[in-house]
């Protein structure tokens, strides 16, 4: 630093002034002061300032030792002694620090997890700094019949877009990911992304290995290239550098990797290859790809879209662009969870500051003695609040620090059951912000609640103190502080214990639901023919089918162009009885589907292979299509239109979930495939159900699949069971959530009322003994001490259960079949929280009974 | 019984008696740095010097103020009488000891280090 300045650091002085005694600042100062500005600045102003800021920091650290000394109590070193005060009473009361510090940690430790999570997913789930600027864009113009539509730009409006430049940074196209085909020693079908040349740098991405998608790939007679994704790289390629330049094959053609993806970002795709230009491509919109805008910063979003739909009007007049946030977007899902989440965590993180400022509370109605000892003394009221602050700052970084520790240890296991996807292109490690977020949380919440106890504890009078005399008022007081922790954490353990009862009730009507189908029954083979053209498709499917017949452990097999649950859909439409056209799921399956899968037949029968033999145009409908289509009349027997093709219904069968247990079920009707029709890129599935004691059938079916004809690729093969599973995740790991903070509630609770009554019995104890001298019977002091107890609880409940009828309709949305207020929830929560709270104040108690009361009053 | 002086408090005192009735704050400090190569704190000073005037060995007295100090005063410092004794003592101490060593101890300190 070259710049001139006559004063000494301004920072460091401020520091000086604020921290010194009062005594030694005139001498300090002005010591300072004067030597930097005589001796030391002319030898050069930017050594001078370093020599300040030394000789500050060195002064300090010598001035507040020897205030540890015993010299004054203000200023650094009254801060510093207070702290190894602080430090030193921890230790000698191990029980109640260890309790203390495990509370805040807990609490402290379960935020600091969800916030790294929620961080990761809802605030920042792309790796750029500024991603409220990505935006998806729309044009909306009108058609030739006038009405509007609206759908994706073409690459003219891109192009134009682009020439303004003041409008985006960058603008990236790209399409949904396709399954195809790749080939890179063993075929598989895995996800290929289309994406234009900017794509990856409007994300910032930059390719690990080799380089990026550049303009000349694009071009029509570009040699074809392709980016690897990370996790493919590392499964397929096991990791190798030197992968630039091989040859990989898509769909059976080559092409030559140029480079690799970083790796988190959308880590399912496999391949990125560039988007062709076509000049189909180029003029028309609607066919092209989604389009993605990053505005230029200091643009705002109206005025960019005014100024875009001013520019594609060009093209065609009447253009309106309108911009969705892909912001938005990406988090909608995660919001709702991430508030509920937040309010149960909340919630504990509630619970375990109320324990610890009830510790607190108690600790310090015990120590009345020694600050009024002190205070005599001369302690100014100042003096002793502040002692008492620091002690509370020294447990509250004890408790932030072991807290964060249990969340770094616990993070891994945590997040496996926190029910919110996070995309990987945000790391979940703790981070910076988190760790700033937990050490205010830890310090605020702690002063929050050690304020008001050290508050009232200073106001200390010093002769009542020191003679005993203040035994009643300090005892009402602690008594009844006593008495409010118990009721409030009571009232937040309800909540969230009837959270977590509804969720873990919601779980097992959702495992329990009839699927339509028995998973357990069979196993999917899912594979295609290399060459996905039609005619190949009609060989193949059939002669597989014969194949897996076959084999010795099959007791029956079908297939299905569609997967028990989740999948593509085949859409159709059927005239209904009021001449409107009904909207069908249309099946297309080979016979043997049915019985495989566990379906059960409501009316008539299923398809066969006479049917297919017989090429007579028969479907099987699901009882919610039949109703509709026939309602209050028999749906076998009768033709309905499907497409150009007259049907005959021969069957009905009982609903399927095909959307799982959640999404109301659609009308289906099953016809057979006959090889004309064509299907999406799922191909179709072989459902096989094993004969009792079949062994190795997945290598069998994977045989049978690559040897069936044509060259072909085995997606994956597996139990009925598993479809299940994949749909019931969120909803475990959303039960699994919150049943773990249910039982942390409960924990804290517990330990708390603990705590309480514990203190209690001991603030009791001489008041037990008069009474027990008096005649009382040792079960009565019991009886008095949990009396105490009983009424914040029941309080605690009223209140919490009314709390929680209010506050569980945020999980409506997450429950299945179960109303937010189910009474048996409530009630079993309620239930379950009193036997603990009575446990919890009984154990403690029972020493009431013990004891002596000729110690009791000869004690102090 | 006085309590014996520390080698530091030992160079300050000896510090003030040099720089006879100029001593303060600034001056002792750049004085024991000039002398010995020492850097030592302004705090330090201050803190021993505080120390050496509850034992009575020094005594202080606010001074005039400079204008680099906007407006606060220095702080000058004498040896009393009895921290003058105390120097004496420790010097004498000093000295007898190593009366005769130090030959003995320049051997030792050319020694190589034990162990190469």
């Amino acid at each position: 630093m070259a710049v001139r300045t006559p004063h000494p650091p301004r920072l460091c002085r401020y520091l000086l002034q604020r921290l010194l005694p009062g005594h030694a600042r005139e001498s300090l100062v002005g010591d300072l002061d004067e030597e930097f500005l005589r001796y030391r600045r002319p030898k050069g102003p930017a050594r001078a300032r370093v020599w300040y800021w030394a000789q500050s920091i060195r002064t300090l650290i010598a001035v507040s030792r020897r205030a540890q000394a015993g010299g004054p109590r203000s200023g650094l070193g009254g801060i510093l002694r207070d702290a190894r005060s602080g430090v030193r009473l921890l230790r000698a009361q191990p029980a109640f620090s260890t309790v203390a510090i495990l509370t805040l940690a807990v609490g402290i430790g379960l935020s600091t997890t969800l916030f790294t999570v929620i961080h990761a997913a809802v605030l920042r789930p792309f790796p750029i700094s500024d991603p409220e600027r990505l935006v998806r864009i729309d044009v909306q113009f009108p058609q030739p019949d006038g009405e509007r539509i609206r759908t994706s730009p073409s690459l003219q409006d891109v192009r134009d877009w682009r020439a303004a430049t003041t409008l985006f940074s960058h603008i990236a196209m790209d399409r949904d990911n396709r399954s195809q085909i790749v080939d890179a020693g063993e075929p598989e079908r895995l996800p290929v992304r289309w994406v234009s040349e900017d794509y990856f740098e409007l994300f910032d991405i930059k390719p690990i290995v080799g380089r990026s998608i550049s303009l000349d790939d694009a071009r029509g007679a570009a040699p074809a290239v392709v980016l690897l994704g990370h996790r493919y790289w590392q499964a397929r390629f096991g990791g190798d550098r030197a992968v630039v330049g091989r040859e990989v094959r898509i769909d059976n053609q080559p092409f030559t990797i140029i480079g690799v993806v970083p790796a988190g970002f959308n880590p399912e795709v496999a391949l990125w290859q560039p988007l062709r230009y076509t000049p189909d491509f180029e003029r028309r919109r609607g066919i092209g790809a989604p389009v993605i805008g990053r505005l230029k910063p200091g643009v705002s979003l109206a005025a960019a879209q005014a100024e875009a739909s001013r520019i594609a009007s060009g093209t065609q007049a009447g253009t309106e662009v309108v911009f969705e946030s892909l912001f938005a977007e990406t988090i909608e899902g995660s919001v709702s969870t991430a508030r509920m989440l937040a309010g149960a965590v909340g919630a504990i993180l509630l619970m375990a500051c109320v324990n610890v400022a009830g510790l607190l509370l108690a600790r310090g109605a015990a120590r009345r003695r020694e600050l009024a000892v002190r205070a005599s003394l001369g302690a100014s009221r100042l003096g002793l609040v502040r002692q008492l602050l620091m002690e509370s700052v020294v447990l509250a970084l004890a408790g932030g620090a072991v807290g964060v520790l249990l969340a770094w240890l616990s993070m891994d296991a945590l997040l496996a059951i926190i029910p919110i996807a996070v995309p990987e292109t945000a790391m979940a490690t703790l981070n910076v912000q988190v760790l700033l977020f937990s050490a205010v949380l830890a310090i605020g919440t702690v002063l929050v609640f050690g304020v008001v106890p050290a508050m009232r504890l200073s106001r200390v009078d010093v002769a009542v103190a020191l003679a005993g005399a203040d035994r009643h008022s300090g005892a009402a007081l602690s008594r009844r502080s006593g008495q409010v922790l118990i009721a409030v954490e009571v009232a937040l353990a309800i909540i969230v214990l009837a959270g977590a009862g509804l969720m873990v009730r919601s779980f097992s009507r959702l495992v329990s639901v009839d699927l339509g189908f028995d998973p357990s029954a069979f196993v999917t083979l899912e594979a295609a023919p290399v060459d996905p053209s039609a005619p190949v498709a009609a060989a193949y499917y059939p002669a597989l089918l014969e194949r897996v017949r076959k084999l010795p452990g099959v007791l029956v097999a079908g297939a299905a162009n569609q997967l028990p649950i989740g999948g593509s859909r085949r859409a159709g439409s059927i005239p209904g009885p009021d001449g409107n056209p009904v909207r069908v799921d249309h099946r297309l399956i080979l016979p043997g589907y049915f019985e495989a899968a566990g379906m059960t037949v409501k009316d008539g029968r299923v398809l066969t292979d006479s049917d297919l033999r017989g090429g007579r145009p028969v479907l099987v409908m699901n009882d919610t299509a039949a109703r509709k289509l026939f309602p209050g009349a028999r749906a076998v027997g009768q033709h309905v239109r499907l497409g150009d093709q007259t049907m005959e219904v021969v069957g009905v069968i009982a609903d399927v979930l095909q959307d799982g247990a959640r999404s109301p079920v659609r009308p289906n009707v099953y016809a057979l495939y006959t090889g004309r029709e064509t299907f999406g890129r799922s191909g179709f599935a072989i459902f096989v159900r094993p004969a009792p004691g079949a062994s190795n059938l997945a290598a069998q079916l994977r045989e049978a699949a690559l040897n069936a004809g044509p060259k072909a690729v085995v997606d994956r093969i597996q139990p009925g069971s598993a479809f299940v599973a994949e749909e019931m995740t969120m909803p475990r790991r959303q039960m699994q959530l919150l049943g773990l903070v249910g039982v942390v509630g409960l924990a804290l609770t517990l330990v708390g009322i603990f705590s309480v009554t514990s203190f209690a019995v001991v603030r009791r104890t001489r008041e037990i003994g008069v009474r027990m001298a008096l005649g009382a019977r040792p079960a009565s002091a019991v009886g008095a001490i949990m009396r105490d107890a009983a009424w914040p609880v029941a309080i605690g409940l009223l209140a919490g259960l009314t709390g929680a009828y209010f506050l569980t309709r945020v999980m409506a949305t997450f429950l299945f079949e179960t109303t937010p207020q189910d009474p048996a929830t409530f009630a079993a929560a309620g239930l379950l929280l009193a036997l603990a709270a009575a446990i919890a104040t009984w154990w403690p108690a029972r020493r009431a009974a013990t004891i002596d009361p000729v110690t009791a009053l000869r004690a102090e | 019984m006085t309590t014996s002086l520390g080698e530091f408090e030992l160079v300050l005192l000896l510090a003030v008696v040099r720089l006879d009735g100029e001593a303060y704050g600034v001056t002792i400090r750049r004085a024991i740095e000039e002398s010995t190569g020492r850097s030592v704190s302004a705090g330090a000073v201050y803190t021993a010097l505080g120390r050496l005037e509850a034992k009575g060995l020094v005594t202080s007295t606010p001074g005039e103020t400079v204008p680099e100090r906007t407006g606060m005063r220095r702080r000058y410092y004498r040896v009393r009488p009895e921290g003058a004794r105390q120097v004496q003592r420790a010097m004498r101490h000093v000295e007898q000891m190593a009366r005769g060593v130090m030959p003995q101890v320049a051997r030792l300190a050319a020694e190589p280090p034990e162990g190469e």
